[in-house]
């Protein structure tokens, strides 16, 4: 893995943006890595878009914020979302892992902007990055009973992919610490779910 | 043909510039335009670029020859008093129809006809004050339903927003009951007819009445109430020159205030209003000076003749003569109100 | 299990920074711990609440900073050790006790965190905290890391105890919100006694007598941080460019000098004693140097103490170009990043960033441009403030006589945006809606006939506007209050207060009723539901229209977020396509254009409403705003 690995982790308030990237970073220290994450949060969080940006080193402690152009990987929960970090922080060796569902801002809901066509949009967001998995996370969260799952089903895919080292046991130790042991199974499943859809 | 525009026109250049005529036309068809306590509000903004509100508003524009060309067809002629085919002098000689007139019962018994012989389904009236204390549009399928609406309102009453629920019930041959800036609001949907609501063949009659002006409801009702504090209103009266007065009809008998007092509650929209008798009306009816259980009743298009003589038939009214100099005195007094819209004189 | 107060000295583990801060001020033996929510600094004492218990600490959550601080100042007092959190904010609100409390001086340890929020991303405001050290003549730390907060809060109650005064430790957002590798160190096993010493009281005066032992304490702080490790230096001996830097500024610093190459040219001297100056060190790195360059969050602060500083020595330095805020090179507003320390590096030094291909570059500007619709700030589908702020509308309009309602502080603030239908005319501090509202609700003897309205939270309530309700009742203002209560104190992430029944530590506590508290001021006060919009909108027309000295309103209703968590929905809504009128006159599309709430959605194609099932929690307003009934409600 490249040093420092820079993973930037995009949503929009309310998708569990935080809580995933806690989980990851949880995952990556004791595996003996030296992780900053750095969020935006708190009047964000109502409907506004979230980032957490993830810096992963065995040499050094590094700042909070991804560099413009430095992003490695970076998981969205919501298309737009992706384009719009990919655009700040994407560069030609990017992956990108992107849910396909969006959720609309309120200003196109209330017809002042466009939201973009999802196959335009989709194109845009793979001209961005060197390899791109596209998964519909939200749909299969629904199915499972919560739209939450999303964020859960995504790190799935993204370890499956290779595109990290975590595994199903570092996510259920990180789980038991971080949130409580009655959501370690349907996160699991969740994970697993998520692993499927990549391969 | 002049462009239609939306709510944020009708804002601009009629509710915002204080010209708004209470008839009623706008309110109540969106969630944006909502009457409250006798007055127009706006809600929100809408950007709907060519809507009802703007289209059937009497202030916003109005073209006589194009309202004229769909309403009279030459048969009519024309004087200080609108087109019409004769002016009669009219009573009703009902006693239920006399009881709660402010004239001669004349409207009321020409509607109760027309619902008897089928020429309307409906009438959009205006009922006395409801238990905010505002006149209001009312629907009336029934003779009780209609004399319940007799008397004159002094104030702007939003009468025109129960045709919409005339429209939503389904009436298909509607008779409207208004003042002339009511008259000219109607005969703009008929024209207009923005969502093809087939509101020509629909409104089936227009009767409208002659008026000089109207108070602002919200704010004639709040200078009342200090005025009259407490005591329940039976009904207004406004004495025809040279009286000068208001008087309050309560329980307790009549107290009389100045005219030149409530002057100020005018409606702004009143002083731009050219029209005194109603002259796009099927008929039109107002008092008879000089005889309190009369009325001046003017005839203007062959429906409205059909109507009067059905009534006639029927027993409702009685009609006799107008005099010529009553006749001149009627055209001097709307040709004065002509000449005060254009900023003429007084 | 919580990892703040794990007893496994020398564990490596992943701490936000506010976490870091908490376990810092456990290690150094914290007793008592208080604050009011505020962002970015929170975190702190909900993570201390949650083992309060198992430690056996008092922790609480204050009716307001200043409270707060009194509070942790009275364990100060008593020989133990306390800590009091707040945003640059709440320090504005504890200020005038803080500023009698450094000439008492205290007999314990006391120990303010104060976490700034640059660019305001969470605030109102955008302030640097830093000058009230100066003010107030106490020491000031700033933490650069996650394992930095937590040693320099651990050393911030040595050296208070030491000096025998508060001291403050500044974090910034990028500190107390990120997360990073933090170290345990070990947890003590005994903590000092409390005990209040009746035999000498405390007091701020003779200013002749208590002035003079402020600045020796502040002075003892200066030699006994004089070789502090918190201060560093990287770099080479005598570096072409020497950055002078504190806090959130020093990771960002090294990671551009990185990026730029300049490592060999550049020092870093990071600054963690930012007040007082630690001039020794200071001053033999301003010795090698011709050219300085500051990194700093928000104003200027260090930056200016380094010129004082160079001032009054300069004699024995050289000549040096100092870069900063103060010569524009840095910008002076905003907070820093990676890529703003990069492009302040490049202008002065001259070397540029690597370049990134520009069909990329191109391609990536078109996604920004055209891809990435902005996401105004709305509040959440099912939010109560939307149904209170849609009937103060409706209401405010129907009186028309242009109506002013004054804001305050809590998620409804975002009711001065199109999410709360641009109702807020005004918005300034916790509380100051009441009291701008009970002065022009007083000026119908000036002429003034427009209404006068205030909102504010529940919280807000007990924090600062009870004291704007006395006033009014006494001046007898005609102006109406509406409390939207939803139960806590949801914009920092839900929080009790004086309102809730429990209170920060999770134990039952005695609620406080807001309808009694204004009842018991002779105040007519009403409690409505806001989704009983037509009930709510016609409360609010009438109490405008009484001009009878104050009045309050509660618009009761449970937070959203609290409410699907707890219940689920409470209706299951649709749409009846047949009819919605969708863009037509009689709807120009009200539910989504106006009423904007983020659980429906425009269905271009299909010219109708739709139901977001995903993001819909079932609250059943829209249903009343709806002119065509076309959206359905069902019980859940």
């Amino acid at each position: 893995m490249k040093d420092p690995y820079n993973v930037i982790v995009a949503g929009v308030g309310g998708q569990g943006n935080v809580v995933g990237s806690q989980l990851i970073g949880a995952m990556l220290v004791d595996m003996g890595y030296r992780v900053t994450i750095g969020e935006t949060y708190g009047a964000s969080q109502r409907g506004g878009s979230v980032m957490s940006h993830l810096r992963i080193s065995k040499a050094r402690q590094y700042g909070p914020l991804i560099p413009p152009r430095c992003a490695d990987l970076v998981i969205a929960l919501e298309p737009s979302e992706a384009a719009r970090v990919l655009g700040r922080y994407g560069n030609p060796d990017t992956v990108g892992v992107v849910n396909s569902r969006p959720v609309y801002p309120v200003d196109v809901i209330s017809g002042v902007l466009s939201y973009p066509p999802a196959d335009e949009l989709l194109q845009t967001v793979e001209s961005l990055c060197a390899k791109t998995y596209v998964l519909e996370a939200t749909e299969r969260a629904l199915e499972l009973g919560n739209p939450i799952l999303a964020n859960i089903i995504m790190i799935g895919a993204v370890a499956a992919a290779g595109l990290l080292p975590i595994t199903e046991e570092g996510l259920e130790q990180a789980i038991r610490e971080h949130m409580s042991a009655d959501k370690v199974d349907i996160n699991l499943t969740a994970f697993r779910i998520g692993g499927e859809m990549v391969n | 043909m002049v462009d239609i525009h939306g709510l944020n026109e009708l804002s601009r250049q009629v509710l915002e510039k204080a010209r708004c005529a209470g008839c009623g036309a706008c309110v109540g068809r969106c969630p944006y335009l909502v009457r409250f306590r006798g007055k127009t509000v706006k809600l929100d903004s809408c950007t709907v670029e060519a809507g009802r509100c703007y289209a059937y508003c009497p202030m916003t524009f109005f073209d006589e020859e194009e309202v004229a060309a769909q309403v009279f067809n030459g048969a009519q002629g024309s004087s200080e008093v609108g087109r019409s085919i004769e002016v009669l002098a009219a009573r009703s000689p009902v006693e239920e129809l006399a009881a709660t007139a402010q004239g001669g019962g004349t409207v009321s018994a020409m509607v109760v006809t027309a619902m008897e012989r089928g020429i309307i389904d409906a009438a959009v009236l205006t009922g006395s004050a409801s238990s905010e204390g505002f006149p209001h549009g009312v629907v009336a399928t029934t003779a009780e339903e209609v004399a319940a609406c007799g008397g004159s309102r002094f104030v702007g009453s939003h009468g025109l927003a129960a045709v919409k629920d005339a429209l939503d019930a389904g009436y298909k041959k509607i008779g409207v009951v208004g003042v002339p800036c009511q008259v000219r609001a109607v005969r703009k949907m008929a024209l207009y007819d923005l969502k093809s609501e087939d509101l020509r063949a629909r409104f089936a009659l227009v009767i409208g009445l002659f008026c000089n002006w109207a108070f602002s409801a919200r704010e004639f009702s709040a200078a009342m109430a200090e005025r009259v504090a407490g005591k329940k209103v039976k009904k207004f009266d406004i004495p025809p020159p040279p009286a000068n007065r208001l008087d309050i009809v309560t329980a307790d008998g009549v107290e009389s205030i100045p005219l030149d007092d409530v002057r100020h509650l005018i409606q702004g929209a009143c002083a731009e209003c050219p029209d005194m008798t109603s002259e796009f009306a099927d008929v039109s009816v107002g008092m008879y000076e000089g005889q309190p259980g009369w009325n001046t009743l003017i005839v203007r298009t062959t429906a409205g003749r059909g109507l009067v003589e059905q009534a006639v038939a029927a027993g409702r009214i009685v009609t006799e003569p107008f005099p010529q100099s009553n006749l001149d005195h009627l055209k001097q007094a709307s040709a004065r109100k002509r000449q005060r819209a254009s900023g003429g004189g007084s | 299990m919580s990892v703040l107060n794990l007893d496994a000295e020398g564990k490596e583990v992943l701490m936000m920074g506010n976490e870091a801060i908490a376990r810092g001020a456990l290690e150094a033996g914290l007793q008592v711990a208080a604050a009011y929510p505020g962002n970015p600094s929170s975190d702190i004492i909900e993570t201390l609440a949650k083992v309060a218990g198992e430690m056996g600490i008092h922790v609480e959550w204050s009716v307001n900073e200043k409270v707060a601080v009194e509070v942790a100042a009275a364990a100060a007092v008593s020989n133990g050790n306390a800590l009091a959190a707040m945003k640059q904010n709440g320090l504005n609100v504890a200020c005038d006790f803080l500023l009698n409390l450094n000439l008492t001086g205290i007999r314990g340890a006391l120990v303010v965190i104060v976490a700034d929020d640059p660019s305001g991303i969470s605030s109102s405001n955008e302030e640097d905290s830093r000058i009230f050290a100066k003010l107030a003549d106490l020491p000031l730390l700033e933490p650069a890391t996650f394992h930095e907060a937590k040693e320099m809060v651990r050393y911030a109650f040595d050296l208070s105890r030491q000096i025998g005064n508060p001291v403050i430790v500044r974090s910034v957002t990028r500190i107390s919100h990120a997360r990073g590798n933090v170290v345990l160190g070990p947890l003590p096993k005994e903590r000092p006694p409390l005990r209040f010493d009746t035999s000498f009281p405390l007091c701020p005066l003779p200013t002749a007598l208590t002035h003079p032992v402020l600045h020796r304490r502040l002075a003892q702080a200066a030699d006994l941080m004089a070789d502090s490790p918190f201060n560093t230096y990287d770099g080479p001996d005598a570096p072409e460019l020497l950055i002078i830097t504190c806090g959130a500024g020093w990771l960002f610093a090294a990671e551009a000098v990185d990026l730029l190459g300049l490592g060999s040219r550049v020092g870093i001297l990071k600054v963690g004693t930012t007040w007082p100056l630690p001039t020794a060190f200071l001053l033999k790195h301003l010795k090698t140097t011709e050219r300085v360059l500051f990194f700093e969050e928000v104003d200027p602060v260090l930056e200016n103490n380094v010129l004082q500083l160079y001032a009054q020595h300069n004699r024995e330095l050289p000549r040096i170009e100092f870069r900063g805020k103060g010569s524009g090179t840095v910008p002076a507003i905003g907070e820093l990043s990676p890529d703003l320390v990069m492009d302040c590096l490049s202008k002065v030094t001259g070397v540029q960033p690597p370049e990134i291909d520009p069909a990329y570059a191109a391609r990536a500007k078109r996604a920004i441009d055209g891809y990435a619709p902005v996401r105004s700030l709305a509040f959440c589908a099912g939010c109560p403030h939307r149904a209170s702020l849609w009937a103060i509308k409706q209401a405010i309009a129907l009186d028309g006589r242009n109506g002013v309602l004054f804001g305050d502080i809590g998620c409804y603030s975002l009711g001065i945006m199109s999410t709360g239908f641009f109702q807020l005319k005004t918005l300034h501090a916790m509380g100051s809606g009441a009291g701008m509202a009970c002065g022009f609700g007083s000026f119908e003897r000036l002429g003034v006939d427009q209404p006068s309205l205030a909102i504010c939270g529940d919280s807000t309530f007990f924090h600062a506007v009870v004291p704007s309700l006395i006033n009014a009742a006494h001046q007898q203002s005609d102006f109406l209050l509406m409390v939207l209560d939803n139960g806590g104190t949801a914009m920092t992430g839900f929080q009790p207060h004086p309102g809730t029944a429990t209170d920060a530590m999770g134990k039952p506590a005695p609620r406080m009723s807001i309808e009694s508290i204004c009842n018991s001021l002779g105040i007519e006060t009403f409690v409505r539901d806001p989704f009983e919009l037509q009930t709510a909108t016609e409360t609010v027309y009438d109490l405008i229209q009484k001009r009878s000295g104050p009045k309050v309103l509660v618009l009761r209703q449970q937070c959203a977020l609290v409410r699907s968590k707890k219940e689920g929905r409470r209706y299951r809504m649709t749409i009846d396509s047949q009819r919605c009128i969708g863009e037509e006159c009689g709807c120009n599309r009200l539910c989504t254009r106006v009423f904007k709430c983020p659980g429906l959605n425009w269905d271009k194609g299909l010219n109708r409403s739709s139901i977001d099932e995903a993001i819909c929690v079932g609250c059943g307003v829209c249903a009343d705003v709806c002119p065509t009934r076309a959206i359905v409600r069902e019980g859940a």
